[in-house]
């Protein structure tokens, strides 16, 4: 355990149900940390991670949707061993054998806990921290890593990107969030750690450049590389690493000076530095070819549908080609308000979420969940379709689809639209319902996918153990 | 473990009350002497309300459910809820309360058989604490509050990029792939909101690097260019005179690098640089000679480097003793000089602020004062029109605003850019010309192009460039709130919303936000089905009303918003809705009335100092890129009475910030838990 996870203040009511106090209350010393207690025999991380068969590494992709869903069209309906796809999830069919809906699934800490108003902010400050978040406009931020970073941290030196964040929007740009939550809660789901947001690419081009390095949109055909590009590049990435050098240099004389508040946040400087000296290091070291078939995004399309496939596309890129295994990706900021001019909705996503069961307003809404529905499903026949060693690029993957809220009308947060899908190299069977037990932390999830990314995990946000039923 | 915590909690419990004496019947509270009661007549208007919602509204809820065992002189487990409830045993006893706030959301008290108080009532009382707990005397001595290391945002990136190497950003945009800065307190120059991650700084490599690469670039002339170029090497570091170097002066190619880069570096950190830094940033110069780069090359890369400083690409302060919060600092003049650059301009000082600041003249007032005319008469300060109107407007939102296509076919575009900038150029005039501040709650003139003019029904008025425009004598246009822009930023894609309308008010203008909505509230849309969608928005904003717990807000916000509801969803006039005349009168509690914008205007206008203090509050919280707090009080105070003694001007709003303590100094931090 190289990282504990955060103390959140806890404590227990009367009723013995894990409780954060206050923003206010905090003040008093209650503090309890809970380890997890190791629940099952399912053996180490490494040899989860190995799956058992072969070399080839499991990948890991967290999508999170806005503003939850409405559940009575998201559940599908159990017949015996099999089940039918409900009308939100009906998208998936053809690759149902290749997931898993999971019931049952709480985030405890995106709750108010007496913090009020702010759900939105705290489904995505919260979905895959497990942390409460502190309610503040900017002074003190306080949440905790995420799993995804957890993962990176750990494991994720192997390639390129350690991780990789996309997204479909960028950050608000004036005005208040939500209810008193910073806007830095709202428009990242990733956390390096407590106070520090992995903030996302929302441009396709960008993503890819990130990748593969800078492409000439003027002729993009002339791209690959030759001779004379690589020496140049390589030169570059040396010029690089000298400068990196220095700046280290000229960091530590700096943080020399300063208190310990500003020191953490040159701590993160120090931290960036590093991760771009090692990724250099990385670049110099390998010979980083494009294949023929991949070209760089260099257009924009006009439609949403079509913009969201072309970032999952990036996503199966970077998995294929093994620049990073753990990937975040948000369709939306917490509350977004999209609006959907394919569907012909011309009302927000969160202002329709809140339909108070308006037959209209929800249909839309049902519109909407089948539409971000859809784009998975494509996602997930693409991974499906993707060789990878001796299988395809699902068979090696785990990638979570879900929402910090579970009905956007009534801003709750336990049964939590969830969908797994992939076999994470065999350590997951797919292709069922996964019942589980009410108020199950949806960290003891993020606990077993840990395990089989080979991180080594003794606590995670809320987690109280790890879920037993993911291998029939 | 459970057994534990109760009994941690219990401790709580114990020996906590402290108010004396205690007061039979908890009434009205009743002050201990009479001096302290003529005190009163004139006191703080915060600690008044206060006082008075404890009596009002806490007193009732704790009378009912705790006082059987707490109050009226019991004292169960040494619990006594009794107090005189004036400000100071609020003050004092704000620990308890936050106890008694912890154990009622805990669900221990009231005990389990008693009755308990309804989520609203917790909330109540909640909120009073939460109040209270932040209450700080607006008369105390100004506390300066914390410093924060700043990162550059994107603006202030881009605008510092172009001061420093000379490359225009209207051509070559340095920060286009920056990630977003996200924002806190309303706005992105938050310094503990602006973090740093990997991809963060990978940008701020890539771009520097280009930078450099476009600043040497013989196209552009001017600017780093020159200051590179100017200086020539005579001859190689062994020695040797180079071949077109006759008759000038010996300079070797190391001492040429020596002087480049310490007269870069000095301006890239915005201050005078030490021996080891510079001799740090040499020594990527000789070791990229000694790998066999050309002099040129070798320069670059010191060059590049230097944007890549944390020195650079943070602000940092030399306040030797960062945890004493008792320590008060005073900025440097080099600190204080990028201080005023980056809150005026949004970038880094000029010659003329760091001459003042290596003479250390740049602290007295009348230097600051004198300066801060100076920059708000220079161009660069049109980044403070953009970036502060921008986001305490909410201007900003009109970027990515989508209106219903086909309920405002007359929203494009260029309408959309008309509507900014008639507020930017309107906030620029207010700023240049150094009017009232209370012109942006009521105006005779506002700026207009032909495409605006019409959109607002007035005449005379031609052409795409925009003209100062004195407004008819009835128009009911003048100041922010009637500006299209405004009214655009707070409705719907599909229709006005009288209730958004009314929060930015509030929010944005008279600086008293009510909390936001609970949870499960419903859009207008569905609350109101029974009364029928065909219904005026004033009809159908009436079932607000009628469930009291909505009312306790909407009684504020709506009659606030339905006074504008001639204007539609993107600010053009309209005298009926839904067929029916518009009704646009409406009474706030307390018992202000009027009817529609204009009585609206005058009624804020007699709130004027508010919107003065909120005003100051958002600028003080932008100047300073931190969120004010409670300690910040006495110094929004003195600086409101600045503004009011010199008629509400805005360059001395703007004079009284950079004077304040909270710009020139800072204290320490205690570390945070």
């Amino acid at each position: 355990m190289t990282k504990p996870a955060r103390d959140n203040q806890t404590t227990f009511n009367i009723t013995g149900r894990v409780r954060p106090m206050s923003r206010r209350t905090m003040l008093k010393g209650l503090g309890v940390a809970m380890a997890l207690p190791m629940l099952d025999a399912m053996g180490t991380g490494q040899a989860l991670a190995a799956g058992g068969s072969s070399a080839t590494p499991t990948r890991m992709a967290m999508v999170f949707a806005p503003n939850g869903v409405n559940y009575d069209h998201w559940l599908p309906k159990k017949e015996g061993k099999r089940y039918a796809m409900s009308p939100t999830l009906k998208p998936l069919e053809g690759v149902q054998k290749h997931i898993n809906i999971m019931t049952g699934l709480t985030l405890d800490k995106a709750r108010a806990n007496g913090d009020g108003p702010g759900d939105h902010a705290r489904s995505s400050a919260t979905f895959l921290t497990g942390a409460q978040a502190r309610k503040t406009s900017g002074n003190d931020i306080r949440i905790g890593v995420s799993v995804d970073q957890f993962a990176a941290q750990q494991v994720g030196g192997k390639t390129l990107l350690p991780s990789m964040e996309i997204g479909m929007e960028s950050g608000r740009s004036s005005g208040r969030c939500d209810s008193g939550y910073s806007c830095a809660y709202v428009s990242n789901v990733a956390w390096a750690d407590e106070d520090t947001p992995m903030p996302k690419i929302t441009n396709p081009l960008e993503v890819f450049e990130r990748m593969f390095g800078e492409v000439d949109t003027k002729n993009v055909e002339a791209q690959n590389l030759n001779a004379k590009a690589q020496n140049a590049k390589r030169d570059r990435l040396l010029r690089r690493k000298s400068i990196l050098d220095y700046v280290m240099q000229d960091t530590q004389r700096l943080e020399r000076r300063l208190g310990k508040n500003d020191r953490k946040k040159i701590d993160e400087f120090q931290t960036s530095i590093r991760e771009i000296e090692r990724r250099v290091q990385m670049n110099t070291s390998s010979e980083q070819k494009l294949l023929p078939d991949i070209k760089p995004p260099t257009h924009q399309p006009t439609k949403l549908s079509e913009r969201i496939d072309l970032m999952y596309d990036m996503m199966v890129l970077a998995f294929r080609m093994d620049v990073t295994r753990i990937s975040t990706f948000m369709l939306g900021n917490g509350g977004s308000n999209a609006r959907f001019d394919e569907l012909d909705i011309r009302d927000g996503h969160h202002t329709l979420s809140h339909h108070r069961n308006n037959a209209e307003m929800v249909e839309k809404i049902r519109k909407i969940d089948r539409y971000y529905v859809e784009g998975f499903a494509k996602f997930i026949q693409k991974m499906a379709d993707t060789p990878d060693g001796k299988g395809t690029l699902l068979d090696h993957s785990m990638v979570l689809y879900g929402s910090g809220i579970s009905d956007g009308n009534r801003h709750n947060h336990e049964n939590l639209p969830i969908i797994m899908a992939g076999t994470a190299n065999g350590s997951i069977s797919t292709g069922r319902v996964i019942e589980n037990r009410r108020e199950t932390p949806l960290c003891n999830l993020y606990v077993s996918m840990l395990d089989r990314m080979g991180a080594d995990v003794a606590e995670f946000g809320d987690a109280t153990g790890r879920l037993s039923n993911l291998k029939a | 473990m459970v057994p534990l915590l109760l009994t941690a909690a219990a401790s709580l419990l114990i020996g906590l009350f402290v108010w004396q004496p205690e007061v039979q019947g908890a009434g009205p509270s009743i002050p201990s002497n009479p001096n302290k009661a003529q005190a009163q007549a004139k006191r703080d208007p915060l600690a008044a309300e206060l006082e008075t919602r404890l009596t009002k509204d806490i007193r009732p809820l704790i009378r009912n459910y705790c006082y059987e065992c707490h109050g009226n002189g019991k004292k169960k487990g040494g619990v006594s809820l009794d107090g005189p409830g004036d400000i100071k045993s609020i003050m004092d006893g704000v620990e308890d309360w936050l106890t008694v706030v912890e154990v009622i959301n805990l669900g221990l008290m009231p005990p389990e058989k008693k009755p308990q108080p309804t989520a609203h009532e917790k909330l109540t009382i909640q909120q009073w604490v939460d109040d209270a707990s932040e209450y700080y005397p607006a008369d105390a001595k100004p506390d300066p509050g914390w410093y924060t290391i700043h990162r550059l945002n994107r603006s202030e990136y881009r605008n510092t990029m172009r001061d420093l190497l000379g490359i225009d950003p209207a051509k070559h945009d340095l920060a286009a792939q920056l990630p977003s800065d996200d924002t806190g307190y309303g706005f992105d120059n938050n310094a503990d909101v602006l973090s740093m991650s990997p991809l963060q700084l990978e940008r701020f490599l890539e771009s520097a690097e280009k930078a450099i690469e476009l600043a040497l670039n013989s196209e552009n002339k001017g600017g780093l260019y020159d200051e590179v170029f100017f200086i020539k090497p005579t001859a190689d570091d062994k020695g040797n005179r180079l071949p077109d170097a006759d008759g000038k002066k010996r300079i070797t190619e190391s001492q040429a690098a020596r002087q480049i880069i310490e007269h870069f570096a000095k301006r890239a950190f915005r201050r005078p640089t030490n021996s080891g830094e510079v001799a740090t940033l040499l020594r990527l110069y000789r070791s990229a000679r000694q790998g066999g780069d050309s002099y040129e090359s070798a320069v670059r890369l010191m060059l590049t480097a230097t944007l890549v400083s944390p020195n650079f690409l943070y602000r940092p302060i030399a306040n030797p003793k960062p945890h004493d919060p008792d320590f008060i600092y005073e900025l440097n003049d080099y600190e204080l000089a990028s201080r005023l650059a980056y809150f005026l301009w949004s970038s880094m000082p000029d010659d003329r602020l760091l001459d003042l600041a290596k003479a250390k003249q740049l602290r007295k007032p009348e230097v600051l004062k004198s300066q801060v005319h100076r920059m708000l008469m220079d161009p660069r300060s049109d980044a403070l029109v953009e970036n502060f109107s921008g986001q305490w407007l909410l201007l900003r939102k009109l970027d990515d605003l989508e209106m219903d296509p086909r309920k405002f076919p007359a929203f494009n575009d260029d309408l959309r850019d008309a509507m900014r900038s008639e507020a930017e150029l309107f906030f620029a005039d207010v700023l240049r010309e150094n009017q009232s501040v209370l012109t942006f709650l009521d105006s005779d003139r506002t700026f207009l192009n032909q495409r605006l003019a019409e959109h607002y029904g007035i005449r005379g008025v031609n052409g795409s460039d925009f003209k100062r425009v004195d407004l008819p004598a009835d128009s009911p246009r003048g100041g922010v709130l009637t500006m299209a822009a405004t009214l655009t930023v707070t409705s719907h894609a599909t229709r006005t919303s009288p209730v958004k309308r009314g929060d930015y008010v509030l929010a944005q203008l008279m600086g008293s936000a009510p909390p936001p909505p609970p949870p499960d509230v419903p859009p207008l849309e569905v609350a109101t089905q029974a009364v029928g969608a065909e219904k005026t928005l004033r009809e159908q904003l009436a079932a607000h009303v009628a469930d009291p717990n909505c009312a306790v807000c909407h009684k504020r916000l709506d009659p606030i918003g339905l006074a504008m509801e001639n204007f539609d969803a993107i600010g053009a006039w309209r005298d009926r809705e839904q067929g029916k005349p518009i009704d646009a009168s409406g009474e706030l509690p307390g018992g202000v009335a009027f009817n529609g914008p204009i009585e609206l205007k005058a009624a804020m206008m007699e709130r004027q100092d508010a919107f003065v203090e909120n005003l100051a509050r958002k600028m003080l919280t932008y100047a300073v890129g931190r969120g004010t707090e409670p300690f910040d009080r006495p110094t929004i105070k003195k600086i409101v009475q600045t503004v009011e003694r010199d008629r509400f001007r805005m360059r001395s709003l703007i004079e009284a910030i950079v004077l304040s303590d909270a710009f020139t100094k800072a204290r320490g931090r205690k570390t945070q838990p």
